[in-house]
């Protein structure tokens, strides 16, 4: 009866709730680093494999250039979503620490957006992997 | 001046106002339909993983392809064990979505808590993986 007196009356954060946002707010910030991280290690690696696939043949660089686009386009989308969950977790954590409701409403803002371009990539792979598909198996019947 | 202290404290409150419950609401959409699409994938996977198997249990049975045998039955333990720890990892972000939209909704409390519990568990298991990832991508830089 009590909680439901004070879910009509009062739907506020509690400390629950603040302790569980702050995991989150940790969490993601940790899962937004390591990604930045990897991304790094990537770029480097795809460098340092194109300067010895330039010395050996024109082929295997051309081969460099073709993945080189797609690196690009995975480092734009890496950085867009991982710069988006660091600014949510530190919105979110310094909306909690300031007890500030703007900068909490921000923080989840940033949450959103961040699943929101994460659900819209999914989407596109998961079509283009389906016309991929269909393409190979047509070209496959001639 | 209790009256008005209660009143005081409540303005330091976090408020799950309507533009929260709007971004709770619209997150928990969007978790659902990136779970969707996961678990898609996962299936596919599971199903590579058997056509892997059972390819591998054939080929174990001839002398001459043991090895390629071998190496099939371990790749299907390795698409099956990541099937299920991707299958973990999106159920908590699945129920976060459940538990947040009731939650909103019914303005529930109980509920709206224990969705971001799924939410810290979803970014805790994730966060582990790719930690992982990253120590021996690490790890394969060094030893090359």
């Amino acid at each position: 009866m009590e909680d439901k007196q004070q879910s009509i009356f009062k739907f506020a954060f509690d400390e629950t709730s603040k302790e569980h946002i702050k995991g989150i707010s940790q969490w993601a910030s940790i899962n937004a680093i390591v990604s930045l991280v990897a991304l790094g290690i990537n770029i480097i690696q795809f460098v340092m494999a194109s300067g010895s696939a330039y010395r050996s043949s024109s082929f295997n660089f051309a081969m460099r250039s073709e993945n080189g686009t797609s690196l690009f386009i995975q480092t734009a989308i890496s950085i867009l979503m991982n710069v988006t969950l660091f600014t949510a977790s530190t919105k979110l954590k310094k909306g909690l620490e300031a007890t500030n409701q703007g900068m909490l409403g921000q923080g989840f803002l940033n949450l959103r957006n961040y699943y929101k371009i994460y659900g819209i990539v999914l989407i596109v792979v998961l079509v283009l992997g389906i016309l991929g598909i269909l393409l190979v198996s047509s070209f496959r019947r001639y | 001046m209790d009256l008005l202290e209660e009143d005081i404290l409540s303005d330091h409150e976090l408020k799950i106002d309507e533009e929260i419950s709007g971004y709770l609401i619209e997150t928990s959409k969007w978790a659902k339909i990136i779970v969707k699409i996961i678990y898609i994938v996962l299936v596919v996977l599971i199903l590579l993983s058997f056509y892997f198997g059972f390819a591998g249990l054939a080929a174990i049975a001839t002398p001459i392809y043991k090895i390629i045998g071998k190496g099939s039955l371990i790749i299907t333990a390795f698409l099956i064990t990541i099937a299920i720890v991707g299958f973990v990892a999106f159920y908590f972000l699945l129920n976060f979505s459940r538990r947040i939209s009731e939650g909103v909704k019914l303005k529930n409390i109980r509920s709206i808590n224990q969705g971001l519990k799924s939410l810290k568990a979803h970014f805790t298991i994730i966060g582990i993986i790719l930690g992982g990832k990253l120590l021996f991508t690490i790890y394969q830089m060094v030893v090359k």
